[in-house]
């Protein structure tokens, strides 16, 4: 065959071949492409987890992952950014998920009908067994007319196969209503694949390879609906009351485990034991041996010191926090829960013109705002992708920074103080989404998502996430908070410092009826986020010195930090995915909305204390 | 001929049509095509469809623009 001698002549000579992983959301494209390739991808059990290509050089060829896509076309960002890469594969891998081959193969038709080489990896086997789906493999393959090959990803099976039949892959059966389409009409293949965007074919094109798909199911799938407990927990979730009393618990868990636990106990013999009772002394000690100008041991072991405070904070504080978060986030994300949670809030989120699927990206948003700005991709619309990154820009607290503010909320152990510090940031989160729907044009795209399976979490892919994820954090983070530690000791020892806090003093003092050296909290939180929320668990007492704020003080700042800007890093995403216009705006917004949002509630807290 | 919010949970409906050739073209892709029974298993605004071993969810809005027939 020509194709198989055209890839034979690449896979001897040294042209690079470009294999292109493709298919539908959430059927293990990225299982299946970290296990070829033996490269980390991020995997978890929710549509949407890839939203860029992503590639990797081996002595094979290049293999690329992409998005997971329904239809190669242009309804989502999704769609457009995987056709790219796709309509220039030299091999295509196109994985299906065994549980759902009817919905799948449409995707698989297409492709075929484009005339591209495809290798078929029928994924999820174990999950098909369980339920007693049968799909007769050789008759597929012969419909088809390429070859199919059964894995179960997570566990490595059939992966050595896919790899060692590379070579095998072709160009399928095209539908006969390809042909009539082309018949007298001398369109190539090229102008095919641009008529199928056009409206007037799509339709007729679309029916006719769901009719061809359903025929080729109905040939090789035999299967009847059975419940197991998976799809019985599944189904569970959706019912309202359990669904939200499940959320309710897992809330609970997240709190026991990163606020009370992580930054009570691990942080306090972490923090105060370890880095402030041994390694605080010691690394003092011998700074203060060592000759050097006054102005450097500041810099190094002063009271923003670059080996003191920031080594603190960081690997004392927010490194536990880190860890504990994204473990957490881990098996939620692999669990199945997050497509339902979705389904759940749809009719909420609505209201504030954005679709069930919003809650992907704000959940994910508990963990890094700056990756879940990403996420936002896989919203329908340019207009939700802005709702949703002003909710997570203004509202939502991040990994470290929201377990301080559990870890803050747990020490002074008062339910109104927990009350009034949710309902600030609810009341904000429901406004601000209300007022975007009125004044922007449009409404909000169609909630349709497949909901997968409820599964119980791969460990290793748990802690390989978590690691993956604390790793990065550290990597971009700890550069940050040295220079931010830096900024701030400069600031002081050029008597900088008391400038600034007696020019912020009007809305320091006079707004928000706090002491000055708050200020430092705000710069710090230009910086980062979770910065702030350190330097402020310092000033409640927390790091062991004495406490300067009362909880009603406490709980202003909490809030102004919340809303107050994001971190430079989400910053720099939010210029790049919204553009400077919107970017800015939502910056400055947040900053105005922080402080009048906090104004607000230092004088309500001034005439009713807590 | 009702619109696809009107089924209750339980029940079954046969696809007969879609508001437009858009819609139409978005939900074939899923195999929710004209002719096919889905059958509803919860609805709380978005409903959820259960086809084959497969489960899914169609917001209020969408669900309101696909008719099917109740079964
Ligand atoms: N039981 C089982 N689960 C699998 C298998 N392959 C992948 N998974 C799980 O399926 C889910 C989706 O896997 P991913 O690799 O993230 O899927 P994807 O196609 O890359 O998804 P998107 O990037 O969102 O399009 C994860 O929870 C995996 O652990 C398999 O063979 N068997
Ligand atoms: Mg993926």
């Amino acid at each position: 065959m020509q194709i198989k001698n055209s890839i034979n002549d690449n896979l001897q000579s040294s042209k690079t071949l470009r294999i292109v992983l493709a298919g539908n959301p959430n059927v293990g494209k990225s299982a299946v492409f970290s296990k070829i390739t033996g490269t980390y991808a991020e995997i978890s059990n929710y549509s949407g987890t890839t939203l860029e290509n992503f590639e990797v050089k081996t002595d094979i060829g290049r293999f690329v992952d992409t998005p997971g896509i329904f239809s190669l076309g242009d309804y989502n960002e999704e769609e457009i950014i995987a056709k790219q890469i796709i309509t220039q594969a030299d091999i295509v891998i196109n994985v299906v998920n065994a549980l759902s081959l009817d919905k799948d193969l449409f995707l698989t038709q297409q492709l075929i009908d484009l005339g591209l080489p495809i290798l078929l990896v029928l994924n999820q086997m174990d999950e098909a067994e369980k339920r007693e789906v049968n799909i007769n493999i050789e008759k597929l393959s012969k419909e088809l007319e390429v070859p199919v090959f059964p894995t179960v990803a997570i566990k490595s099976q059939g992966i050595q196969e896919v790899k060692d039949n590379l070579h095998n892959a072709r160009k399928g059966r095209k539908g006969s209503y390809i042909a009539e389409m082309l018949e007298g009409k001398e369109l190539s293949y090229k102008n095919l694949l641009e008529n199928e965007f056009s409206t007037e074919n799509r339709e007729k094109l679309y029916v006719e390879r769901r009719k061809r798909v359903n025929e080729v199911t109905n040939k090789t799938l035999i299967t009847k609906e059975k419940s197991n407990i998976s799809s019985t927990v599944g189904k569970a979730l959706l019912n309202p009351v359990i669904g939200f009393s499940v959320l309710g618990v897992v809330l609970y868990i997240l709190y026991q485990i990163v606020g009370v636990f992580i930054a009570g106990e691990v942080v306090d013999f972490l923090e105060n034991q370890i880095i402030g009772g041994k390694y605080i002394p010691w690394i003092t000690g011998v700074v203060n041996q060592a000759p050097m100008p006054t102005w450097l041991n500041t810099i190094l072991v002063g009271e923003f010191g670059l080996l003191t405070m920031t080594i603190q904070y960081v690997f004392g504080l927010l490194l536990p926090l880190i860890v504990g978060f994204y473990f957490f986030m881990a098996i939620l994300e692999d669990s199945g829960y997050l497509p339902r949670l979705a389904v759940l809030t749809d009719r909420f989120l609505s209201k504030l013109g954005l679709n069930g699927k919003a809650i992907i990206p704000i959940i994910l948003g508990f963990g890094c705002v700056t990756m879940a700005v990403i996420t936002t991709r896989l919203l329908g619309s340019s207009r939700e992708r802005t709702i949703a990154s002003t909710i997570l820009c203004l509202t939502i607290p991040c990994s470290a920074q929201i377990g301080l503010i559990l870890g803050i909320l747990a020490a002074m152990g008062s339910l109104k103080l927990w009350m009034l510090y949710l309902a600030s940031i609810v009341i904000t989160l429901i406004f601000i989404g209300t007022v975007l729907n009125k004044i922007l044009a449009g409404k909000a795209t169609p909630l349709i998502i497949d909901l997968p399976p409820m599964r119980i979490p791969v460990i290793k892919n748990v802690i390989d996430k978590t690691l993956c994820k604390t790793n990065h954090f550290l990597i971009e983070a700890t550069p940050l908070f040295f220079i931010g530690a830096l900024i701030i000791t400069i600031l002081e020892l050029t008597n900088s410092l008391k400038s600034i806090y007696n020019f912020l003093s009007p809305l320091t003092v006079s707004l928000l009826n706090l002491p000055k050296e708050t200020a430092n909290i705000f710069i710090m939180g230009l910086i980062r986020r979770d910065f702030s929320a350190a330097g402020l668990s310092d000033m409640i007492g927390m790091g062991g010195k004495a406490a300067i704020l009362s909880p009603e003080q406490t709980l202003v700042i909490l809030v102004v930090i919340t809303l107050f800007v994001p971190c430079i890093a989400t910053v720099i995403v939010l210029f790049k995915e919204r553009g400077y216009k919107e970017a800015s705006l939502i910056w400055i917004g947040s900053i105005t909305i922080a402080f009048a949002l906090g104004g607000i509630l230092a004088t309500i807290l001034k005439i009713l204390p807590v | 001929m009702v619109a696809l919010y009107e089924i209750e949970i339980g029940q079954e409906a046969e696809v007969q049509s879609f508001l437009n050739s858009d819609i139409k073209c978005y939900s074939v892709r899923f195999g929710i095509e004209e002719g096919q029974v889905v059958k509803c298993i919860a609805k709380l605004g978005a409903i959820v469809l259960q086809k084959n071993n497969q489960e899914i969810a169609i917001g209020k809005n969408l669900c309101k623009e696909i008719y099917v027939r109740l079964i």
